[in-house]
């Protein structure tokens, strides 16, 4: 569902090569690591498929579609279908738990009834029930990061994008997290995650692909390579 | 789904967040606003005066003393006909004479006594009223050259002159009217690149979430708009209030002879708080719309 074709990223304000000439494919159900040392370009990866930017060579297919070719309101549409969870969590701070997560749905311009009961039963999954009107300002960080899955998830994506989700948690919330999205991918998520935790991505049996100055250097079944 | 209220309850939260950028813009605006404010209110009282001036504009038709009271009447006939003339009044030479002893001291009589030899000299007249002090030229030469008219009087040179003061204090107000847009325009359009930059962080989520671009763009304008309609309002009521005390001002004191002539405000005040509110919601939206749009233009790379 997946396909980098040939894609090579060069930033604007930069001479360098963030990606070079990558060629992924990315199964639907997947669960994939992105690893590799800092500035391997995972983040840059990870933006191209959210659509944040155009390759500057190459094709990105999403469904066979040709993002690039995208208009302004069919990107709108795409993001819809994907969710996206980052390592500093990004909640709206002056707004509770329940306003965050619904926050989502308002977008897509549910009505509010819809809303509420939805909010409630993705709470429930990521184990936050009954914290719908605490403010992420008075929560852990594994809890604030519980809010931005529910978030990433409430709309039911095809995609989950994770940018070193557990970057900021330890090994214990780590392994919380981890179940989690776990669970998530079991229930049909795609779910594209960029760590540098070796513990998480030895434990878990995943695809991993490791990115090293914008190259990839291995595309393994399990285990911590690089 | 969010209703309206919902945006401009966020918006009330946003900016008592950003107490001191929003104060900033309001202030921009009501200072913006006072300043043209103040130049309206000079134009609107030039112009009142020039209409009052105008109004009062006489123009006097001079008549042969040799005409027969059938060529008299023929002449008020054509002069009514112009339909630049809206008042006329026939000065017999009794009439001329009882004005002019007026002036002077002296009464009538003793003034006819001293032109027993020759008979009263002054000449019967039309004292007409135009329209517009821009068509006293056309009914001038309209009526000089009638048959039987000596002489049309009017003040030409004080009329010109007085239009073109008219004039140039319109041409000034423009000008003024447009710098004061702009810099108004600027501060807002800072003010709420300095909001989204704050919420950088919450627009990024939207857009990650599938936001349309008016979506997004919402919240701020209504915050502009809300920040420009606060000015509006303060700007409104200060120059109210300053126009009551000049006025009250002008009338204890009456060194000025303009104070019979300050234009009532109420007059102008309904146009002046709809065009001022106006404005302030089309400033705060405009320089608004401009800045999280560009925000949302310069976060794709
Ligand atoms: N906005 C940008 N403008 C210019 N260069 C950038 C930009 N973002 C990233 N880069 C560069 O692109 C390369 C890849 O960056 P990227 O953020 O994708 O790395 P990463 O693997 O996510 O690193 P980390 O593990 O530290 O998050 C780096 O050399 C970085 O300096
Ligand atoms: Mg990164």
């Amino acid at each position: 569902m997946i396909k980098f074709d040939n894609i090579s990223k060069v930033y604007n304000d930069s001479d360098q090569y963030a990606l070079k000439d990558i060629n992924i494919y990315i199964k639907k159900g997947e669960f994939v690591f992105l690893v590799g040392p800092s500035g391997a370009g995972k983040s840059t990866f990870l933006r191209l498929i959210l659509k944040d930017f155009n390759p500057t060579y190459g094709t990105l297919y999403l469904n066979e579609v040709d993002v690039n070719k995208l208009k302004n309101n069919e990107i709108q549409h795409l993001r819809r279908r994907m969710g996206v969870v980052f390592q500093e969590f990004k909640l709206l701070e002056g707004k509770t738990v329940f306003e965050n997560v619904a926050f989502a749905m308002e977008v897509l311009k549910r009505d509010s009834k819809t809303i509420k009961k939805r909010v409630s039963y993705v709470l429930e999954i990521v184990g936050l029930n009954g914290m719908e009107d605490r403010y992420p300002q008075t929560m852990s960080g594994g809890e604030r990061q519980r809010v931005a899955i529910a978030r990433a998830i409430i709309n039911g994506p095809e995609i989950l994008i994770c940018d070193e989700p557990t970057g900021n948690l330890d090994p214990r919330t780590s392994f919380g997290i981890m179940k989690l999205l776990e669970n998530i991918n079991t229930l049909g998520t795609t779910i594209i995650m960029a760590t540098h935790d070796k513990q998480v991505v030895d434990s878990f049996n995943k695809r991993v692909l490791i990115l090293e100055n914008g190259v990839i250097r291995g595309d393994r079944q399990g285990g911590y390579f690089y | 789904m969010r209703t309206l209220l919902n945006f401009v309850r966020d918006a009330y939260l946003n900016i008592k967040r950003n107490v001191l950028m929003s104060t900033a813009s309001i202030a921009s605006v009501v200072a913006a606003l006072i300043i043209m404010g103040i130049v309206l209110v000079i134009a609107i009282n030039v112009s009142y005066i020039v209409k009052e001036v105008e109004s009062n504009l006489q123009m006097k038709v001079y008549l042969n003393d040799d005409i027969s009271d059938q060529q008299v009447s023929e002449i008020g006939t054509y002069i009514q006909n112009n339909s630049h003339v809206t008042e006329m009044k026939y000065v017999s030479k009794e009439e001329a004479l009882e004005e002019f002893a007026s002036w002077f001291d002296s009464s009538e009589e003793a003034l006819l006594e001293g032109y027993a030899q020759t008979g009263n000299p002054l000449p019967r007249s039309y004292v007409i009223k135009v329209d517009n002090a821009d068509n006293l030229s056309q009914v001038y030469s309209s009526i000089i050259e009638y048959n039987g008219v000596t002489d049309v009087v009017y003040g030409k040179e004080y009329v010109s002159v007085l239009l073109k003061f008219n004039n140039l204090i319109n041409t000034i107000s423009l000008i003024v009217v447009a710098i004061l847009s702009a810099v108004s325009l600027f501060t807002i359009y800072n003010t709420i690149k300095l909001t989204v930059y704050a919420r950088r962080n919450d627009v990024e989520i939207m857009r990650y979430v599938g936001a349309s671009n008016s979506y997004i763009k919402i919240p701020f304008i209504i915050e502009g708009s809300v920040l420009g309609l606060i000015g509006a309002i303060a700007a409104v009521l200060l120059l109210r209030g300053g126009y009551t005390m000049m006025i009250g001002l002008m009338q204890l004191n009456s060194v000025l002879p303009l104070s019979t002539s300050l234009a009532p405000f109420n007059a102008v005040i309904y146009q002046i708080t709809i065009c001022f509110i106006l404005y302030g919601l089309i400033i705060g939206a405009g320089g608004s719309f401009i800045s999280v749009s560009k925000f949302l233009k310069g976060n794709v790379k």
